[in-house]
């Protein structure tokens, strides 16, 4: 009773990750479906039933809301600067053999996140906008 | 929207199909997608609704009133005209495709 309460807690959660229209119009028939499922799941094959549908739940959001949010600015954006300041950095210990150690290092090393931030502040300004990504979003 | 030119994507078709022995809600519609599936795709409750969402928008589905006595809650869906012409022309789509596959087989097979 209680792995079933938990576990529709988390997909409620994980729920929010869904595109709001699909949550508007079926968030309820998707939360009393995923209960239902795994009661089932659980009465006919037990834990290896429930397992099944929890790694279905796993799937599900990697592949539906999460890639959703990989296409959106606000991550794509500070992403690529972050590794693009990692890259830099990289060359740049390889170019002028820099130790990795020192005070200087600490320049270095915080210049990724800052640069990410901004990422994030420059494609919040610019409106939260999907960026077209390499991933088939089914 | 008309009937599609590229085949339909794994869980509009089993939807479809489920569909096909008539009226259903979202969890019956899942069970059996799945039963006809037999293992070889994995339909849980977010592709389920998702593509839903999209078999209405299409006006391939829609949604009906349950049978009688049944639990008020829940949402039914049945095919449209238009859904099951869909249905029709990707079952004779699969249909040929398996015919030809197998005539290709054959004359490799004879030509060994």
């Amino acid at each position: 009773m209680r792995f079933a309460a938990v576990s529709s807690r988390i997909y409620a959660g994980l729920l929010q990750f869904y595109p709001p229209e699909l949550l508007r119009d079926f968030g309820q028939d998707m939360a009393e479906t995923f209960a239902e499922d795994l009661a089932e799941a659980r009465r006919d094959d037990g834990w290896r039933g429930a397992c099944r549908v929890l790694a279905c739940m796993v799937r599900e959001f990697v592949c539906l809301a999460l890639r959703r949010h990989l296409a959106s600015r606000i991550v794509v954006v500070p992403g690529l600067l972050f590794m693009g300041g990692a890259l830099l950095f990289a060359m740049e210990m390889l170019h002028f053999h820099i130790p990795v150690y020192g005070t200087g290092i600490v320049w270095y090393v915080a210049s990724w996140p800052s640069m990410a931030a901004m990422g994030a502040l420059a494609a919040m300004v610019a409106g939260d906008r999907s960026v077209p990504v390499p991933l088939r979003i089914e | 929207m008309g009937e599609p030119n590229t085949p339909l994507a794994p869980a509009a078709f089993l939807i479809l199909f489920a569909l096909a022995g008539g009226e259903k809600h979202g969890y019956a519609i899942m069970r059996e997608a799945r039963k006809l599936a037999d293992g070889s795709f994995a339909i849980g409750p977010a592709t389920l609704y998702t593509t839903i969402q999209r078999l209405l928008e299409s006006e391939w589905i829609e949604e009906v009133a349950g049978p009688k006595g049944s639990d008020s809650r829940r949402r039914y869906y049945g095919l449209t005209r238009l859904g099951d012409s869909v249905l029709d022309t990707e079952l004779r789509r699969m249909e040929t495709l398996v015919r030809k596959s197998k005539a290709l087989r054959m004359r490799r097979a004879e030509g060994l």
